[in-house]
């Protein structure tokens, strides 16, 4: 999944753990979004779209860049 | 350097730094137990598993009194919460660092307690032995509600950790399990016991947490 939430925090000013706070979760549960490294569950990408005014869709969109070579659709 | 820069480098430094002393710290204590493990504690006779869950124990309560320590400390939490971007423990850190260092000690104490007993002078009697597993008893179902109660206190970056975790564990030790019983009752791989298979799952269990944390950023 890939996520627009580094940009939108550095826009607000915003450490991890600030936004941590805001939405319930630990600093390192930000950073592990933020990296790619855990897909939030849809209550918490809510939540995430919530604080910065935005929707789901603006923040997150899934990752559909094929593995090897071009789409087999071309 | 910008603020994402010397954050980024804070935290090269950190990290830098926990090497260096967990290497200066690991190190000793790893040779120890490797030796301790090949030939055995001089003047008792220690089967590799009793030396092992030994270790792991002593880890595990060193790791747990560190923890509660720094648990007790507003501003040393909030450095072990945050390393690079160091602020005062919230009441809701503090509570989740004490109830995780509760958890190690006991699990500490769990699995070093039948090996203690067992090294009585003169062997432990029927009695104590009756006493120590009504000990273990009760203090597993202490440590079973203080694992639920790190349950409820966690986020669901932290359960989905847990659970993934215990998703390879199972994988890995179901098929060591089968593929040692097979060679086992096959006749072509020595006997194992049950406190074997219990030490070697602890070993499989913090190796496979550590590496999930550090590979997800939990540090």
């Amino acid at each position: 999944m890939e996520n627009r939430l580094r940009v939108l925090r550095a826009e607000q000013g915003w450490s991890q753990a600030e936004l941590g706070d805001r939405i319930g979760v630990s600093r390192q549960a930000v950073n592990a979004i933020e990296t790619g490294k855990h897909d939030p569950s849809l209550l918490l990408a809510f939540k995430i779209a919530d604080v910065f005014g935005q929707t789901v869709e603006a923040v997150f969109r899934p990752d559909l860049t094929p593995a090897t070579g071009a789409s087999q659709h071309e | 350097m910008n603020n994402e820069a010397a954050t980024k480098s804070r935290k090269r430094r950190n990290t830098a730094v926990l090497a260096v002393a967990g290497m200066i710290v690991g190190a000793p204590f790893g040779y120890l137990v490797g030796r301790l493990v090949k030939h055995g504690a001089p003047g008792l006779h220690l089967a590799w598993s009793d030396v092992a869950a030994l270790a792991i124990a002593a880890w595990m309560i060193a790791t747990g009194l560190a923890i509660l320590v720094a648990g007790s400390n507003r501003r040393i939490a909030g450095r072990m919460a945050d390393p690079a971007e160091p602020r005062p423990a919230t009441p809701a850190q503090m509570r989740f660092y004490r109830t995780q260092s509760v958890v190690l000690l006991l699990a500490g104490v769990l699995l070093a307690l039948p090996v203690l007993v067992g090294l009585l002078p003169g062997g432990a009697s029927s009695t104590m032995r009756m006493a120590a597993m009504a000990l273990i008893v009760g203090l597993f179902a202490l440590q079973t509600f203080w694992n639920y109660a790190i349950w409820r206190q966690s986020d669901e970056f932290l359960r989905a950790l847990v659970a993934d975790g215990s998703i390879i564990c199972f994988w890995v030790l179901q098929s060591a399990l089968l593929l040692w019983a097979s060679g086992e009752k096959l006749g072509l791989l020595p006997a194992a016991s049950l406190w074997d298979a219990l030490v070697v799952m602890m070993a499989v269990y913090l190796v496979v947490s550590a590496t999930l944390s550090i590979r997800r950023g939990m540090h």
